[in-house]
């Protein structure tokens, strides 16, 4: 520990205290050069003065001094270190130049950090508290990873009041060195984690955290919080760790991709975390409600259908045993009512028998304070049923405080989650249910990517004209052909720049045809008469031209191209749009909907991230409203689905080949019955990696 | 042989730019070549200095650019016009001794001073020249004034014309059909098209911040970053990026209270972030600026300012030595240029 101290109040004497006071079965060695003891351990004035093995680094000094700590470590061959210094990239300029300058180092010497910035890590197990945090958190099966180190010790304290254990915390800071996706990876082989939890800010490697987390979520839940979804949150965000708040929609695409589970607050987190951790999974989706009050019962039926579960059918069997046995009042319908008067002879009875019940997957006992209940003996029922029936899910929602505090604590003791509401019981079940379809999911999928054939050279070329030109962005005829390159059907399509080349143009093509302004600065060309339609004759085509140059002239006079495209008149079909945009951190997120001149404003459209696989593909378009009337309604024939499937996954590839298109957009796509038309295509590159792609070849 | 005296149908078109050029060139060929400057309008004029250093000329700064004029001195009376041409003449004179060709630079266009008689054609007869026009081909129009300055100029002096800024998708159209009509029906000889390729005439980061008076807040060791093009950040963030991508080597100018857009910008190709009306912005910001190697610069004016005063003030970068891009650039597109033709005709 460098910096140890002897001054309370300080984080170098926290850490010391907190590795004893806890029970550190290693050694732990005070670094401080003034002190020859700390807190009874001996002192040594450096890390080279010790001459024992070292395995782990701590340090928490000023932020100036670190760097040299890093190099003597180097020296000494030390690679290990948790670094809780504040004062680096979070303060600014002058810190993130130390964060450089700390990074190049690590490199150096093939050191491993967590931090800078973090409060430390605990581990239950072996026991560790690593940190400034003041209490240790109970034996049990979560691991927890936050970017926030305020929030661990938030969750910590509220995790001992809650009788919820957890394997390990780790704050990782400013993830200097050791990120996320490290973190995920460690905890996905640790033998003393089963479900992985984590606050995010942001992720420095979208990519490989897809790869990992889809690996890892086939054997263990990640459940994750990413802050920062609302626009303030996402100004607040991007203030706090300087790095562009990745859409949210492109996060969800991710973790949708990658199987993690993502919890829209602290609560929910919890909430499933609390069930994930004691009960097995389900494997279907139908919930049985026991309540001794009506109402009660109600809001969780509510709460069951709203969150996508549903009401298990009781079979006849159970419903004619409940009747029989209950008071005859009682309701033995799905939700169970053993009435005010329950006893927990009833609730015992109720329970064993839905949990016998076929159609019962996941069973939610509601219990409130009545003159004749009894909330310790029915957790005692609960807790034994469970032994005999451990394969389906059971939580608990004991609606009071004092009266049923006894039982609370009895059934968190005996791995019952057991919650204050019933809605919260039902999220937990939901949590269960989410990874339950995951994990399944996982299993089934490992598909391959579809193949094309397809014309790369053409494309290549194309884009190394464009980039030789001084553009980055592609006129209308440049991205046709590229589409049409990768086999999606698309419309003749040519560019002139004067009224000659435009009259002889539309000849070579054929009338009808579309003219359309060309220019990478003009975004929206109907709106300044940029768009002229089912020309016939040249005539037509001479006074369109001059007008249209014009407009274009007018409206951007700085623009360094301005043209005309030709292209064939196409017949009109269903409209879709098909967009896509690098995200900073994930990559490729394409994008399907309905389009045309009003898309923007209809936002009917879902997202994923390339590369697609069919299934996701096929997923993507059904999630559309416009998908409904694709299918076919009033009497009409069914769009060409199967060719709008492929037209996204030929897109997926294209850019999958071609990483250096930052952005795409088709719209309109015409889909017919048979066939679809790419009318309108817009593409914009990256110029570097147009030219490392040339330099590599 | 003759001296070439350069000048052009508009300001701004990229002249000085043009001459410095084709003196390195024409140096670097082996030529003893000098330059001079007889008027320039403002004493913030750099050109001389400049060329001086390029071309590693010995004589004085007087010497080589002797005269101011501004517009502000048009009611001068005629023995002081009578004054600032023998004073041109002497520097002429020692200048022409020294090297076998000048290249002599108007000053802004083809007729300014015309009112006190020193316009372009004056001062090309007077220091034995023939001219070299250029202008702007970035519109067919431009070949209509064209013809307009060749008619301004003295019979026969005139030696061609050069087009600069020609977008691409012109290239063709000038090259096929305007310079062979102004050849055979104009008899305009059209020695070359310069195409409108911003890192010709880029001006640096430093340059930029010198221009606006801009503090540094983060990235000052990258100060040499060619800014091609502006932008102004004013959108949704979610819509920035997408608007970001279209450009690159850019400066984007957007308030200090918009992170996000700044964040944005840094993570597309940008070659500085100017942020405006003294808004610092978030601790953040400044160090993913550090991160990236992109300047960040802070300026007191607000965002309509700020790009009024860039992009009016024609912040033209000029070609300094040591700025290996730039003189490479200029360098290739010296390939569609006739300037070995042009030197023979001067020597006729």
């Amino acid at each position: 520990m460098v910096g140890a101290s002897n001054s309370k109040g300080k984080v170098g004497y926290d850490v010391v205290h907190n590795l004893a006071q806890f029970g550190y079965p290693g050694k732990i060695i005070p670094i401080n050069p003034k002190s020859d003891e700390i807190q009874g351990y001996k002192a040594y004035q450096s890390l080279s003065d010790y001459d024992g093995d070292i395995e782990v680094v701590y340090i928490a000094i000023p932020a100036k001094y670190v760097n040299s700590i890093i190099d003597e470590m180097g020296e000494l061959g030390l690679h290990y270190v948790v670094i809780i210094s504040a004062g680096f990239k979070e303060i600014g300029a002058e810190g993130a130049k130390l964060e450089k300058e700390l990074k190049e180092k690590l490199k150096t010497y093939n050191i491993r950090a967590i931090g800078p910035n973090c409060i430390g890590l605990l581990d239950s197990h072996t026991p560790l508290n690593g940190s400034f945090a003041s209490r240790m958190p109970m034996k049990g099966n979560l691991g927890f990873i936050s970017q926030s180190g305020a929030l661990i010790t938030g969750i910590l304290d509220w995790s001992l009041n809650e009788g919820l254990g957890f394997s390990k915390f780790v704050s990782m800071g400013n993830k200097a060195d050791v990120d996320e996706v490290d973190l995920i990876e460690e905890l996905g082989k640790d033998d003393d984690t089963d479900a992985i939890l984590a606050y995010i800010e942001s992720i420095n490697n979208g990519p490989k955290f897809i790869k990992v987390c889809s690996e890892i979520s086939k054997t263990k839940p990640i459940v994750v919080i990413k802050s920062g979804s609302s626009e303030a949150g996402a100004r607040a965000a991007s203030s706090h760790t300087g790095s562009m708040a990745g859409t949210n929609t492109a996060y969800d695409a991710a973790f949708k991709k990658s199987g993690v589970l993502r919890a829209s607050s602290v609560q929910e987190l919890f909430d499933f975390a609390t069930a994930i951790s004691s009960q097995p999974l389900p494997t279907n989706p139908n919930v049985c409600i026991i309540t001794n009050a009506g109402g009660p019962g109600i809001i969780a039926t509510d709460a069951a259908e709203y969150a996508g579960l549903k009401l298990a059918n009781l079979a006849s069997e159970t419903m004619e045993y409940l009747q029989a046995n209950l008071h005859s009042a009682a309701a033995t319908y799905n939700p169970v009512d053993v009435l005010g008067t329950g006893t927990a002879h009833e609730y015992s009875l109720s329970l064993e028998a839905v949990l016998k019940d076929d159609n019962v997957n996941m069973v939610l006992i509601i219990m409130t304070p009545q003159g004749m209940t009894e909330p310790v003996k029915t957790a005692e029922e609960m807790i034994s049923l469970h032994d005999k029936y451990p394969n389906k899910p059971i939580v608990a929602a004991y609606m009071g405080g004092v009266d049923l505090e006894e039982g609370v604590v009895l059934l968190k003791n005996n791995n019952i989650p057991c919650f204050s509401f019933p809605e919260r019981g039902i999220q937990s079940l939901v949590g269960l249910w989410k990874y339950a379809k995951i994990k399944r999911e996982k299993k089934e999928s490992s598909e391959q990517l579809p193949e094309f054939e397809v014309d790369k050279s053409k494309v290549e070329e194309i884009f190394e004209y464009v980039i030789n030109k001084g553009r980055v962005t592609l006129l209308g005829s440049e991205t046709i052909s590229v589409i049409r390159a990768y086999g999606i059907a698309a419309p003749e399509t040519a560019t002139a720049f004067s009224v000659n080349e435009a009259i002889r143009l539309a000849n070579q093509i054929g009338y009808p045809v579309v003219m359309k302004l060309s220019s990478p600065d003009i975004v929206h060309k109907t709106d300044i008469g940029g768009i002229a339609m089912n020309i016939t004759s040249d005539q037509e085509v001479r006074s369109n031209f001059t007008e249209m140059m014009r407009s274009g002239r007018e409206y951007a006079p700085d623009s360094r191209v301005m043209g005309i495209e030709i292209q064939k008149m196409s017949s009109k079909g269903r409209e879709l749009i098909i967009g896509l945009s690098e995200d900073p951190q994930f990559g490729h997120l394409i994008m399907i909907g309905a389009g045309g001149v009003y898309a923007n404003y209809q936002e009917d459209v879902s997202f994923g991230l390339t590369p697609l696989s069919k299934k996701e593909a096929v997923e993507m378009l059904k999630s559309t409203r416009i998908y409904k009337i694709m299918q076919g309604v009033r009497g009409e024939n069914p769009d060409d689905i199967d060719q709008t499937v492929d037209t996204l996954l030929r897109i997926s590839k294209l850019v999958n080949d071609f990483p250096e298109i930052l952005e795409l957009d088709i719209n309109p796509l015409f889909v017919f019955k048979q066939g679809v038309n790419a009318l309108d295509v817009k593409i914009t590159l990256s110029k570097d990696r147009v030219l490392e792609r040339r330099n590599y070849k | 042989m003759k001296n070439l005296f350069i000048t052009s149908i508009n300001p701004g078109v990229g002249k000085s730019t043009f001459t410095l050029a084709l003196a390195l060139k024409l140096k670097q060929d082996g030529i003893n070549v000098g330059y001079f400057k007889p008027i320039t309008d403002s004493s913030r004029d750099t050109d001389a200095k400049d060329a001086k250093d390029l071309l590693s000329m010995e004589e004085d700064l007087e010497i080589i650019c002797p005269q101011i004029v501004s517009a502000f001195e048009y009611d001068m009376k005629m023995e002081q016009v009578e004054e600032i041409k023998a004073s041109i003449m002497e520097s002429y004179t020692k200048l022409n001794e020294t090297y076998d060709l000048l290249l002599i630079e108007g000053c802004r266009k083809i007729n300014y001073l015309a009112f006190l008689g020193i316009s372009a054609p004056e001062l090309a007869q007077m220091c034995n020249s023939k001219v070299l026009l250029v202008s702007s081909g970035e519109e067919i129009e431009d070949a209509d004034r064209l013809l307009l300055g060749k008619r301004y100029l003295y019979q026969d002096q005139l030696l061609g014309a050069v087009f600069t800024l020609v977008p691409d998708e012109l290239f063709q159209h000038f090259k096929t059909f305007i310079i062979p009509v102004l050849e055979e029906k104009k008899d305009l000889h059209v020695y070359g098209l310069v195409p409108n390729r911003s890192t010709l005439v880029a001006p640096t980061v430093a340059e930029i911040q010198s221009a606006l008076n801009a503090k540094i807040l983060a990235g000052g060791g990258h100060m040499d970053h060619l800014v091609e093009d502006y932008m102004v950040g004013a959108m949704e963030p979610e819509a920035a990026l997408k608007y970001f991508r279209k450009s690159t080597k850019k400066a984007v100018i957007t308030g200090g209270d918009r992170p996000q857009l700044a964040l944005a910008a840094m993570e597309t190709d940008t070659s500085v972030v100017i942020l405006t009306g003294s808004i610092r912005p978030p601790a953040g910001v400044l160090a993913r600026a550090e991160e990236k190697e992109i300047p960040v610069l802070l300026v007191a004016d607000d965002t309509f300012h700020t790009v009024k005063r860039l992009t009016d003030v024609n912040v033209y970068g000029k070609i300094h030595s040591d700025q290996r891009d730039k003189i490479d650039a200029w360098n290739e597109i010296f390939v569609d240029v006739e300037y070995k033709q042009l030197l023979e005709r001067l020597q006729d």
